[in-house]
């Protein structure tokens, strides 16, 4: 089928696999030694940060395939947490099941939602498609108010741990290691995806659509895709993010998370997943550091109220001065850095 | 009997008439010149042929009737298109623009790319090496890791260019390959573009405004004016037709039709 000169029956796939390994390699076999041997010198408090920081990678991974790759804008991402973590609650209340069900039912959940609230993006872009998938958000919140009115956990419903394989995930080992693997998994999944053709076809509508669609990307299809799998991720992260407070509550869900998210991929360095990772250590720090700040300056009454008003204006803060002076984020704060200390001899080591 | 064939095709914006009962075709191995002044309706036949307008009239590929269908679907029938200016993907580097263009060539299903299973990663690697080729072909190898948004605009073009051959078209359109061009690229590109020809042996339509290209490698020229054919035959011939030399060049330069003029109308720019 090929008349191209070039074409495919000439060519066999290079069958040579190099069997050094990429600096690249190296960093990332590196980091995952670290995160691996962490816990053994970590305090329950910090294996709670890392927890928070995988469920939030997990979620900013989503956002990031969704908003910096295939271009779509959403506020809704908080609204599918929820989703996911109402499906897991109301699954376990009503019928007890366990995480065989109720994660597989919450993906599904955030999937079907995901469809629904992406059809709009045939149609809207950049700011009007926000609005309308902040309409998903506001929904979400009200089946879920709803629901807990109804059955009378008008505060809230209540998570036993989740048992896996007989083993009850309960303390902060257990789920640091867990929600590592999680993470990294999906980071895994989202990297293969973006090496394929669906990432390249997002690249693609995201760049132009006119072009795409002449290239033989079936745009709408795979805006919706696109919508699909990372409500499906989101949604996830939601579902485990109940099982780890064991506690469901529409409370936890506000409109300012969606606005979290979007700063962990604007931070991190929009199109980039290490960014999206790196966006969600960073947006998950910053209460932890203006309490430290607060803390450590005197004549600051410290309460809740003041804590949580500096870390708005601070989120605030942060994104107006990355928009304005870093767009590429940290991944492009990483990459200038690792480029001046680049010795010009390591260059030539990559072909 | 043509492969690519417009009848009768006709565009209106609003009560602008666009273009005005088009006829033309294409045989397989030829290379179709379609030359006119700005404004004469060229880009708007080949957003007519790859489905981003809905004209009237008809259009057919080898006996299928392309009007009416959805722009991927025109794609995945095989007429790929290059763009006035360029349209790559200014994230992606250039071995990424072009395996862009591989969509419809690659199967794995959502679940082996998400595992990236043995099947997706051989699939991967025979397509990258047919990439890889035309990179070889087009002597962008040394380019191909670069970020296609910092390299210059000619160089941008030809990799657009190689994105469509990437694709293993069909039918290839053109749009004016050769602006924003050098003259050393300009020759590099006529090189490729008939060596495309010979290898290919497809229907190949060609917007141009340089007419020594043109009228180099060019087997048939179709000239068009405010939307209207006005000619239609080789290249020596229609270059010599007057009412041709005054629309596309100007009453004033008459005598100096023929092979060394290039010089448009006017120098706008029209965009998908």
């Amino acid at each position: 089928m090929s008349n191209i000169e070039t074409g495919i029956g000439k060519m066999t796939p290079a069958t040579t696999r190099r069997k050094r390994l990429s600096q690249n390699q190296v960093a990332w076999i590196g980091l995952i030694v670290l995160l691996v041997l962490l816990p053994t010198s970590a305090t329950p408090f910090h294996l709670d940060i890392a927890s928070q920081i995988f469920i939030a990678g997990i979620g900013a991974l989503a956002l990031m395939v969704l908003t910096g790759i295939a271009g779509q804008i959403s506020l809704g991402h908080s609204g599918l947490m929820a989703a996911g973590a109402f499906t897991t609650g109301i699954l376990y209340k009503e019928t007890g099941a366990g995480i065989w069900i109720t994660l597989p039912a919450s993906v599904v959940a955030g999937a079907v939602i995901g469809l629904i609230f992406g059809l709009p993006s045939l149609r809207l872009r950049g700011i009007y498609l926000a609005m309308s998938t902040l309409a998903l958000h506001f929904l979400v919140i009200y089946l879920g108010g709803e629901y807990e009115f109804a059955s009378g956990a008008s505060t809230g419903i209540f998570l036993d741990p989740p048992v896996v394989f007989g083993f009850e995930i309960y303390d902060g080992y257990a789920w640091y290691y867990v929600l590592l693997a999680l993470v990294a998994g999906t980071y895994w999944g989202c990297r293969n995806l973006l090496n394929s053709k669906t990432g390249r076809a997002w690249e693609a509508l995201h760049a132009n659509e006119t072009a795409a669609e002449a290239l033989g990307v079936q745009v709408a299809n795979y805006k919706l895709l696109a919508f699909v799998i990372t409500s499906g991720i989101a949604s996830f992260s939601g579902a485990l993010f109940a099982y780890y407070q064991n506690f469901v509550s529409v409370e936890a869900f506000t409109l300012f998370l969606s606005i979290q998210y979007i700063a962990m991929i604007i931070i991190g360095g929009m199109g980039s997943l290490p960014g999206a990772l790196l966006g969600a250590v960073f947006v998950t720090l910053v209460p932890y550091f203006v309490e430290w700040l607060m803390e450590a300056v005197p004549y600051i009454g410290l309460d809740i109220t003041t804590v949580s008003s500096a870390s708005y204006a601070a989120f605030g803060l942060l994104m107006i001065l990355f928009l304005v002076f870093e767009p590429s984020g940290l991944t492009g704060i990483w990459k200038r850095l690792v480029g001046q200390f680049a010795s010009p001899s390591k260059r030539e080591d990559t072909p | 009997m043509y492969d690519l064939e417009l009848k009768d095709v006709e565009l209106h914006f609003g009560g602008l008439v666009v273009l005005n009962r088009v006829s033309l075709g294409v045989r397989s191995g030829e290379l179709l010149a379609l030359i006119g002044p700005n404004g004469a309706g060229k880009t708007s036949i080949f957003n007519c042929i790859s489905g981003l307008y809905r004209p009237s009239g008809q259009i057919h590929f080898l006996g299928t009737s392309l009007i009416g269908k959805k722009p991927s679907a025109i794609a995945e029938m095989g007429i790929g298109r290059t763009f006035q200016h360029a349209e790559l993907i200014p994230r992606m580097n250039a071995r990424e623009n072009l395996f862009v263009a591989r969509h419809n060539h690659l199967k794995a299903t959502l679940a082996e790319q998400w595992f990236r299973l043995p099947s997706a990663r051989r699939e991967e690697a025979e397509h990258l090496a047919v990439v890889n080729d035309v990179l070889e072909m087009l002597s962008l190898t040394h380019l191909a890791h670069l970020p296609v948004g910092g390299l210059p605009f000619g160089i941008q073009k030809i990799i657009g260019f190689g994105r469509a051959l990437v694709a293993e078209p069909k039918v290839l359109l053109m749009d004016e390959p050769s602006a924003g061009l050098t003259q050393e690229e300009r020759e590099e590109l006529a090189y490729h573009i008939d060596a495309a020809k010979k290898q290919l042996g497809i229907p190949m339509l060609w917007i141009e405004h340089d007419m020594e290209m043109v009228a180099a490698i060019a087997d048939r020229i179709h000239v068009l004016d405010y939307g209207r054919s006005i000619g239609d035959g080789p290249p020596d011939e229609v270059l010599d037709n007057p009412e041709v030399v005054r629309a596309y060049l100007g009453t004033t330069q008459l005598t100096q039709a023929g092979a060394d003029v290039a010089a448009p109308r006017e120098e706008g720019v029209t965009t998908v």
